[in-house]
C-alpha cells in the first residue's frame, strides 16, 4: 500500500476530530478547514509512519500557524453556533497552543506529555 | 476544565459538508502527483496551500545565481531572443524594484502566505498551458508560451501594452517577486513567485532553470522548470487604500480563471496592512482605526444598513468580462421619488463638487424593466461599495451639485465631460460613495410631491468622502424628519434598542447596537440595525433580499426559501412579532409561500390588523417561566397569542375571525397549530370571561395549564 493510499484510509475517520482541532486553534471555520487540508496534504507528502492520528494532529497543529484567517469573536462563535458555557468562553481567550494541550487532554484522552509532544513549540 | 461540558460545546463544531470530498481529491491528486513524481523526478507539484510552508522554510541566505542557456538550443519559433551563441543569464525581473510601497507588500507576501486553490498538473503539459493560457480573461498575465527546440519553453510576460519589469542582472534569493502587474479599475493584480536562498521558486534544482531576459520574457530549461515555477506563481489583487496595498485575493496563477468565477474562491480577504512590521499581524492586532496599525475592511452591507433606502441590491449574479457581479437593483421606490448617486466628488475653486446620477424611479433612460440600473454594479466580494461601469453604462447627462456656503446650485454634465473629469479627479470605474437621497416633499397647496433641491444631499454612508461634518446619523438626523429613533423597548438589554425609523415610504425595524466610533479625531455614534427593511410593499432584510410583503398594517415574513423552511413570521407595523409559527405548505422555488393556506387561515394579502396595545382589553401577567397568565374581558373581543421572539408573552385583542374556530370553546390541553385555529373564549359580555395560563412547549405547542371562568 503506497503512502497515499495508506494516509487516505486512515485519515477518513479522523476528519471530524482533526477538524474540531483546527478550529479549537484558529478559531476560523475557515481557518479550521484550510489547516485540515494543508495537514492533509502534508502527511500525503511525507512518509507516514507510525501512529497516524499523532501525526496528523501534529500536522493540524503545525499548519494552523499559517492561517491568517480571522479569529471568530466570542459573539460570532455564539451567534453561529449557538451559546457555550462560560468556560469555553473562558478557554478561547488562552493562547492557541495552550488550547491545543486542553484540547488534547480532555477532548481526545491524551496524556498531557502527548498533547505537549503534538502541540509543539 | 469540564469535560463533558466542553465536550458539549465543541459538539455543533463541525466540519463542512464538502471536506471529505476536497480530502477526497487531494489525495487522489496526490496520488497522481507520486505517480507522476517517479517518471519526472524534477517536477515536484504541491498543493497551493503546502507552498508557504515549503517556502518558508527555504528562506535563508542571500544567493546570486547566473545560469547559461545551453548553445543551439534556443533557436524559438517565434524569432528567437537569443540567437545561437549568445548567452543570456537568469534573472528574476521585479516590476517595482524600488518603490518602497511595494516592498513592504513584499515582505508582506514574503511572510506569509495566502492559500489559494490547489493546483496539480495530472494533464498533459500542453493542457496546461491552454488552460492557462488560451482564455481571454482580462487577468491572464502571461501572455503566451511558445515551444521552443528541444523541450524548451518561453513564456512571454504580459503584452507590449502592458508594463514590463525591467531588466534587473543580479539574481536574488530570499525575495519575492512581482513578475507582472496588472491593472483593472481600482485594482492591481499581481504576478509573484517567491524565491528560495538560491534564487529560484522552491522546488527548481540545478537542472531546473528559468531565463528571464530584459524584454521581459522568461525562459524555461525544460518543461518541469516552466511548470514549476507556475505552480509556484501566485496572482495577489490588491488595492491601494489610504496609501497602504490590501490585498484583496491571492490565487494560484494557474487557476486564477477558474477560480476567479467560482464565487467561494474569491472571498479571501486580508485584513491588514504593510505599513506596520508584520510581526504585528496576529490574530489580536485587529481593528478598525486605519491609521498606524490594523485595519479591517468594511463591507458596504455595513453602510447599507444605515442607509434608509429602498435601494436594494440584487443578489442575482451578473456574469460579464469582470467575472461575477451584481448589478445594483432597485426593487421599490414610491413613484416618482429621486435618487441621487454620487460618483465623483473634488473641490475646485473654492466649490465643493459632487457629479452623479439623478434618477427617477421608474427613468426608462437607465431603468431597464427590472429596475436594474445601467451601469451601476455591486460585487460585495471585490469592493466595499457598490460602483459604476463607465464601460457598462450609457452615455448620458450626469447632474453636477456645487456646494458653497451653504448655497446649492445644479447644472448638467455631459458623459465625456464626466469621464475627463474622472480621469483629472478619479481613479477609473468609480464606487458609489454611499446613497443619497434628495428629500422628498409635498406641497401642502400644489398636493404634488416635489424635490427640494436645497436640502442637505444626506450621506447614507460612513465613507469619508462622503461623510458630512455631522458625522453618521444621530437622532436628532431623525427627530429633526419626524422620524423614531431609537425606539426603547421594553425589557430589551441596555446594549440593545429597537430601531424603528420611519423614512418617507422607508421603515427599517428590529435589533440594533449602539456604537460610538471615532473617525478622523471627531466621535459619532453609530446605530447599526440588523433587522429588515419595509421599502412600499416589500419587506427586505438589509442586504436587499426580499423576505416578506407588507400588508394592511401587517407584515408577512417569509423564513427560508426553496422549500426548506416552513416557518411564517407576522410582525406589526410596529416591529413586534404576533405570529411565529409552521406552515402547511413550503414555499415553492421562488421562496413564496402559498400562505394563502396556512393553517392559520392567513391569506394573500389579508393580514390580520392589530389593535393598539392601548386599546387591549386584556391584563397579562408573565409566569417567568416562559408561561404568561392572561386575562380576557369584553364581549366581542377574541384573544390570539402574540409573540415576541418567539416566545408568546401576552394576548392582544383582534377580532378577526379567521382566527377563531366557527364555535369558539375553551378546550384545556394542548393545542397545536397543526390543527388549525385555536379555539377558545366563549363570548359573554361584561366581566372578565376567562383567566388562564399559557405555556408554550418546545415542541411548537401550546399548552394551556389552567384556566378559570
Amino acid at each position: 500500500m503506497d503512502n497515499v493510499t495508506n494516509v487516505k484510509e486512515k485519515l477518513a475517520g479522523l476528519t471530524d476530530q482533526a477538524y474540531k482541532l483546527a478550529f479549537i486553534l484558529t478559531l476560523s471555520e475557515e481557518g479550521a478547514e484550510q489547516t485540515v487540508v494543508a495537514a492533509a496534504a502534508r502527511l500525503c507528502r511525507a512518509k507516514a509512519d507510525g501512529d497516524i492520528k499523532e501525526l496528523f494532529f501534529k500536522a493540524v497543529c503545525a499548519e494552523a500557524k499559517n492561517v491568517r484567517t480571522e479569529p471568530m469573536t466570542a459573539e460570532r462563535i455564539t451567534e453561529r453556533f449557538g451559546v457555550k458555557s462560560d468556560d469555553f468562553y473562558e478557554f478561547i481567550k488562552l493562547p492557541a497552543r495552550q488550547r491545543a494541550v486542553l484540547h488534547l487532554t480532555e477532548y481526545e484522552n491524551m496524556t498531557a506529555e502527548q498533547a505537549e509532544r503534538i502541540a509543539g513549540k | 476544565m469540564n469535560k463533558i461540558r466542553y465536550i458539549l460545546d465543541l459538539s455543533n463544531v463541525t466540519p463542512p459538508d464538502d471536506l471529505p470530498r476536497k480530502l477526497m481529491l487531494l489525495h487522489d491528486e496526490a496520488r497522481k502527483t507520486a505517480e507522476t513524481g517517479k517518471k519526472r523526478r524534477k517536477r515536484i507539484i504541491i498543493a497551493a496551500a503546502v507552498v508557504s510552508a515549503v517556502l518558508a522554510a527555504v528562506l535563508g541566505a542571500y544567493a546570486v545565481n547566473r545560469y547559461v542557456i545551453p548553445r543551439g538550443d534556443a533557436d524559438g519559433t517565434d524569432g528567437a531572443v537569443i540567437p545561437p551563441g549568445d548567452e543570456a543569464y537568469a534573472a528574476f525581473t521585479d516590476a517595482y524594484e524600488n518603490d518602497e510601497a511595494y516592498s513592504a507588500l513584499r515582505a508582506v507576501i514574503g511572510s506569509t502566505d495566502l492559500t489559494g486553490s490547489a493546483v496539480t498538473y495530472d494533464e498533459s503539459f500542453s493542457d496546461s498551458c491552454i488552460r492557462f493560457f488560451g482564455t481571454d480573461d482580462v487577468m491572464k498575465v502571461l501572455r503566451t508560451v511558445y515551444p521552443l527546440a528541444s523541450g524548451f519553453y518561453r513564456a512571454e510576460l504580459l503584452s507590449s501594452t502592458y508594463p514590463r519589469p525591467g531588466y534587473q542582472a543580479s539574481g536574488a534569493g530570499n525575495r519575492v517577486v512581482i513578475l507582472g502587474t496588472y491593472m483593472r479599475g481600482s485594482f492591481e493584480y499581481l504576478l509573484t513567485v517567491k524565491l528560495g536562498a538560491d534564487g529560484l521558486p522552491d522546488g527548481l534544482d540545478g537542472a531546473d532553470r528559468l531565463i528571464f531576459t530584459d524584454d521581459g520574457s522568461v525562459y524555461a530549461s525544460s518543461e518541469s522548470a516552466f511548470i514549476a515555477v507556475l505552480d509556484r506563481a501566485k496572482i495577489y489583487r490588491i488595492r491601494f487604500e489610504m496609501g497602504t496595498p490590501v490585498i484583496y485575493g491571492c490565487e494560484k496563477a494557474s487557476t486564477l480563471s477558474s477560480a476567479m468565477k467560482e464565487l467561494d474562491s474569491t472571498r479571501l480577504r486580508v485584513p491588514f496592512t504593510y505599513a506596520c512590521d508584520v510581526s504585528r499581524l496576529g490574530y489580536t492586532e485587529f481593528s478598525t482605526e486605519p491609521a498606524g496599525g490594523t485595519r479591517v475592511i468594511g463591507d458596504f452591507s455595513e453602510g447599507a444598513a444605515n442607509a434608509v433606502s429602498p435601494v436594494c441590491f440584487s443578489r442575482s449574479l451578473y456574469t460579464d468580462d469582470t467575472g461575477l457581479r451584481s448589478k445594483l437593483e432597485i426593487i421599490y421606490s414610491f413613484p416618482g421619488t429621486e435618487w441621487f448617486f454620487p460618483y465623483l466628488t473634488y473641490e475646485e475653486n473654492g466649490d465643493h463638487v459632487v457629479i452623479g446620477d439623478r434618477l427617477t424611479f421608474y427613468d426608462g433612460f437607465r431603468l431597464d424593466g427590472a429596475g436594474t440600473v445601467n451601469g451601476l454594479y455591486y460585487d460585495p466580494m471585490n469592493c466595499d461599495s457598490p460602483y459604476l461601469s463607465l464601460s457598462a453604462a450609457m452615455p448620458h447627462s450626469l447632474c453636477e451639485y456645487r456646494f458653497r456656503d451653504g448655497e446649492v446650485g445644479s447644472a448638467q454634465v455631459g458623459f465625456d465631460e464626466f469621464t475627463a473629469l474622472l480621469k483629472k479627479y478619479g481613479d477609473g470605474e468609480k464606487k458609489i460613495y454611499g446613497v443619497y437621497r434628495i428629500p422628498y416633499m409635498t406641497d401642502p397647496d400644489m398636493h404634488v410631491p416635489y424635490f427640494d433641491l436645497r436640502g442637505d444631499l444626506l450621506p447614507f454612508c460612513d465613507n469619508p468622502e462622503a461623510l458630512s461634518d455631522r458625522g453618521l446619523f444621530e437622532p436628532a438626523f431623525f427627530e429633526e424628519r419626524g422620524l423614531y429613533f431609537p425606539k426603547a423597548y421594553g425589557d430589551a438589554p441596555d446594549s440593545t434598542v429597537n430601531v424603528s425609523v420611519r423614512f418617507s415610504d422607508v421603515l427599517t425595524v428590529g435589533e440594533g447596537t449602539v456604537q460610538k466610533e471615532t473617525r478622523r479625531g471627531v466621535t459619532y455614534t453609530r446605530y447599526t440595525a440588523e433587522a429588515y427593511r419595509v421599502c412600499g410593499i416589500f419587506v427586505t432584510d438589509l442586504d436587499g433580499d426580499v423576505v416578506g410583503l407588507l400588508d394592511n398594517g401587517a407584515i408577512l415574513f417569509f423564513n427560508g426559501q426553496n422549500g426548506r423552511d416552513t416557518r411564517l413570521t407576522v410582525i406589526s407595523e410596529e416591529g413586534e412579532v404576533v405570529f411565529c409559527g409552521a406552515h402547511d405548505q413550503p414555499c415553492d422555488m421562488n421562496g413564496t409561500y402559498p400562505y394563502y393556506n396556512t393553517s392559520l387561515g392567513i391569506r394573500a394579502g389579508t393580514v390580520v390588523s392589530m389593535m393598539p396595545r392601548s386599546a387591549l382589553p386584556v391584563s397579562v401577567s408573565d409566569g417567568g417561566d416562559g408561561s404568561v397568565t392572561v386575562q380576557m374581558t369584553p364581549a366581542g373581543v377574541f384573544g390570539g397569542l402574540r409573540f415576541r421572539s418567539g416566545v408568546p408573552c401576552e394576548w392582544v385583542k383582534y377580532d378577526d375571525p379567521r382566527f377563531l374556530g366557527t364555535a369558539p370553546q375553551l378546550s384545556p390541553g394542548v393545542l397545536t397549530y397543526s390543527k388549525g385555529r385555536f379555539t377558545y373564549g366563549t363570548v359573554r359580555g361584561g366581566a372578565p370571561l376567562v383567566s388562564m395560563t399559557v405555556k408554550r412547549l418546545y415542541t411548537g405547542k401550546i399548552e394551556i395549564t389552567s384556566y378559570e371562568e
